[in-house]
C-alpha cells in the first residue's frame, strides 16, 4: 500500500479527525478517543493498563499545564459551553486572578485523544480532550489565537451527539478576555524576560512580508 | 494513465470543509470558463498503473538526489556560478553555503513533473523546494476522497504519514524549544498550510506557536513573537527571495533561529538551477535542456521562464520557434533572471493536459497529486484533481 494508513488532525480541521485507511485495523497504527481508563483498557486489552495509566497520568500533567484558563468557573462555562474546575494559579496566571484569590477555571478534561504508536518507538502522544458546544469558527485574521477543534464521537450509551474539543494553549471561545494568546499562556520564559535589562531594548515589528505586496506565497 | 470522469461526492464540499480546506471554490464559480471553474474538482480523476507510479517514485528519488548534488556542487566547488547564475547578495550566499555545510535539516518540497506517456519519459519541470502547497490537497483531500469512493484502489500518497515521521525526526533537534510556523493569516490557502504543517509538528511532539509574517518581531539579537517570546526555530511558509528583500532578512544570517526550509533550499526552489543541473548532468533522462536566459534552443520548442516566478506566471511558451502561449504576471520585471527549458510532453485526455506534483519528504518520494488544465500552461488557477492505482 502506498497511502498513508491513518490520517489524524487535531488543529486545522473543524473537528479532530482520526481516520483509518480502508482494511488496516492495527491497533498501533490507530489514533483512538477514550474518555476513561475503561474504555482504554477495552480498547487495548487488559495487557495494557500499565500504558493506560501512564497515558491518563500524563495526559492529566498536560491538561493542567494546557487547558485554557479562566478568571471563574462561570466564565469557563460561558466561553467553553462545558463542566469546569478549579485549579491553582500559576505565576503566569497573574494577569486573571482576581486579587486575593489563588485559583482560576479550567474545563474538566472528558477524554483522551491516543495517538498511534510513533515510527521510531518513541510511544504515542497524548492530548487532553474537552467537552462543550462548538467553537467559533476560527478566524484567520485573529492571527496569533491557536484554532480550537473539535470532534463528534457517540456517547456510548444514549447515542447522542457530543462534542470533543481540544485546546493546545488556547480555546477559542467568546468570553472577550481570551482574545489573544499573550493574555493567556506566557510562558516562564517571559517572566524571566520582562525582569531582565534586554527588555528595555526597543521591538520592532513588520520586518518581514513587505516583499510581499500583490503576490502569492504559495508555488 | 487514463482520466476517468466521475461523480463528485454529493457532500465533497462540506467534506472539504471538514478537513479545513475552506478555499476549494478559491473565488471560481463551478463549471464556468476554460478552466472548468473550483479549484478541488473531483468531476474527474486520474488512473495510474502500479509501474507508472513506480517510474514516478524512482524520478522524484533520482531528482532530489542530484539536486543536492547540484546544491554541493555551488556551495563546495563553484561559489562564483552560484553568486552569478542567482545573482545573490554575498551575506545571503555566504549563509546559504554556512547553512549547507552544517547540514541544516530540510522537511519538503514538491516537484513539477511532465509524465510523457507516450514515451514513458518523466521530466523535472521546477521543483518548489522552498514554499510548497497543495499539501493539503494531496495529503488529505485526496486521500479522503478515495476513502469515501474507490476504498479498494490504491494511491500513491504517504505525505501526511511521512511529514509526521519528518517531524518525529526533527523533534529532538528543538531540545524541548517551540518552533513558530509564520504565514501570511489573510490568505486563506497559506494559513490553513502552517497550520496543517503545525498540527504535524505537535503530533511529532514539539511545541509549536503560530504567527502571522507581519507580526514578527525584532530586538537583537532575537526575533520575537507577538508574547515577545523568542523564535528559536522558524517555519515560514514565505519564500527566500522575498525574505532576503525584506528588513528584517539580514538578521536571520545571524543565526541566531533555525528555519524550515532552511537557506540551502533558495537554490532549489530559482529556476536558474534548471540549467546549472543539464550542465552537471546533460542528457539526464530526468532532465530537460535548460540554459540561463531568453533563448531559442535547438528545434524551436521551448519555454521560457522567470527564475523566480511562481504559479505559471510571465511565461512563454514556443514551437517551431513561435510563441504559442504566453502568461502574463508580475514576475517579470527588467532585471528578472529567466531560464529556457525545451518544451515536455504532458499528456493530454479529453483535451486537459496533467501536470503531476511529485512530494519529498526529506529524501523520500510522498506521492503525488494532479493539476489539469485546457490551457498548454498551468497556473494558480488550474484545477487539483484526485489520482489513483490499480
Amino acid at each position: 500500500m502506498r497511502r498513508s494508513r491513518s490520517i489524524r488532525l487535531t488543529l486545522l480541521a473543524a473537528s479532530a479527525i482520526a481516520l483509518q485507511a480502508c482494511g488496516s485495523e492495527d491497533v498501533d497504527a490507530a489514533d483512538v478517543v477514550v474518555p476513561d481508563l475503561a474504555a482504554c483498557l477495552e480498547r487495548f486489552g487488559v495487557a495494557a493498563q500499565a500504558d493506560c495509566q501512564r497515558s491518563f497520568a500524563e495526559g492529566q500533567t498536560r491538561h493542567i499545564q494546557t487547558a485554557p484558563r479562566f478568571a471563574s468557573v462561570e466564565a469557563c462555562r460561558e466561553a467553553t459551553g462545558g463542566a469546569c474546575e478549579v485549579t491553582p494559579a500559576r505565576a503566569a496566571d497573574k494577569a486573571l486572578v482576581a486579587p486575593g484569590l489563588a485559583s482560576v477555571a479550567i474545563p474538566v478534561m472528558a477524554g483522551l485523544m491516543i495517538g498511534r504508536m510513533l515510527e521510531n518507538g518513541s510511544g504515542r502522544v497524548t492530548v487532553p480532550l474537552y467537552s462543550g458546544r462548538p467553537p467559533s469558527p476560527c478566524d484567520p485574521s485573529q492571527a496569533v489565537q491557536d484554532c480550537t477543534t473539535a470532534s463528534r464521537g457517540q456517547t456510548p450509551n444514549t447515542g447522542a451527539m457530543w462534542r470533543y474539543y481540544h485546546a493546545y494553549g488556547a480555546y477559542a471561545g467568546s468570553a472577550p478576555e481570551r482574545r489573544g494568546a499573550a493574555a493567556f499562556t506566557p510562558s516562564t520564559a517571559i517572566a524571566a524576560d520582562i525582569a531582565s535589562p534586554r527588555n528595555t531594548a526597543t521591538i520592532t515589528r513588520g520586518g518581514f512580508g513587505a516583499s510581499a505586496r500583490g503576490f502569492s506565497s504559495s508555488s | 494513465m487514463e482520466r476517468i470522469v466521475s461523480s463528485p461526492r454529493p457532500n465533497w464540499s462540506a467534506k472539504l470543509e471538514e478537513i479545513g480546506l475552506t478555499y476549494h471554490s478559491a473565488d471560481q464559480e463551478p463549471l464556468s470558463g476554460a478552466e472548468g471553474g473550483l479549484w478541488w474538482h473531483e468531476g474527474a480523476h486520474w488512473r495510474f498503473s502500479s509501474a507508472e507510479v513506480d517510474a514516478l517514485d524512482d524520478a522524484t528519488v533520482e531528482l532530489h538526489a542530484r539536486c543536492l548534488d547540484a546544491v554541493d556542487h555551488l556551495v563546495t566547488r563553484e561559489p562564483g556560478l552560484l553568486r552569478e547564475a542567482f545573482h545573490l547578495p554575498d551575506w545571503f550566499s555566504d549563509y546559504i553555503c554556512r547553512s549547507w555545510r552544517r547540514g541544516d535539516p530540510a522537511l519538503m518540497g514538491r516537484m513539477d513533473l511532465a509524465f510523457d506517456d507516450v514515451t514513458g519519459a518523466i521530466k523535472l519541470l521546477e521543483y518548489n523546494a522552498d514554499t510548497p502547497t497543495l499539501a493539503i490537497e494531496t495529503a488529505i483531500a485526496q486521500w479522503v476522497w478515495l476513502q469515501d469512493t474507490h476504498s479498494g484502489a490504491d494511491q500513491f500518497n504517504s505525505l501526511h504519514e511521512k511529514l509526521l515521521e519528518r517531524f518525529t525526526t526533527l523533534a529532538p533537534l528543538l531540545s524541548g524549544q517551540p518552533m513558530h510556523f509564520a504565514a501570511f493569516a489573510d490568505s486563506p490557502e497559506e494559513w490553513a498550510h502552517s497550520t496543517y504543517f503545525r498540527d504535524l509538528a505537535q503530533q511529532a511532539g514539539i511545541a509549536t506557536r503560530s504567527i502571522d509574517i507581519n507580526r514578527i518581531g525584532w530586538r537583537r539579537p532575537d526575533f520575537l513573537d507577538e508574547a515577545d517570546e523568542t523564535i528559536r526555530f522558524l517555519h515560514k511558509l514565505y519564500p527566500w527571495e522575498w525574505t532576503i528583500r525584506d528588513h528584517f532578512g539580514l538578521y536571520l544570517a545571524e543565526d541566531g533561529c533555525g528555519v524550515l526550509e532552511p537557506p540551502w533550499k533558495a537554490l532549489l526552489s530559482d529556476k536558474a538551477i534548471l540549467a546549472v543541473l543539464w550542465r552537471l548532468f546533460p542528457g539526464h533522462p530526468n532532465l530537460l535542456e535548460a540554459v540561463p536566459g531568453r533563448v531559442f534552443l535547438a528545434g524551436g520548442n521551448c519555454v521560457q521562464k522567470p527564475c523566480l516566478g511562481r504559479e505559471g506566471a510571465n511565461i512563454a511558451l514556443i514551437r517551431a520557434g513561435l510563441t504559442m502561449a504566453t502568461t502574463d504576471g508580475p514576475y517579470a520585471p527588467e532585471e528578472a533572471r529567466f531560464v529556457t527549458q525545451a518544451l515536455a510532453r504532458l499528456p493530454q485526455r479529453d483535451g486537459w493536459n496533467a501536470l503531476i506534483g511529485s512530494w519529498v519528504v526529506s529524501e523520500a518520494a510522498a506521492g503525488i497529486i494532479l493539476r489539469e488544465s485546457q490551457a498548454a500552461i498551468l497556473r494558480d488557477t488550474s484545477r487539483v484533481v484526485p489520482h489513483l492505482f490499480l
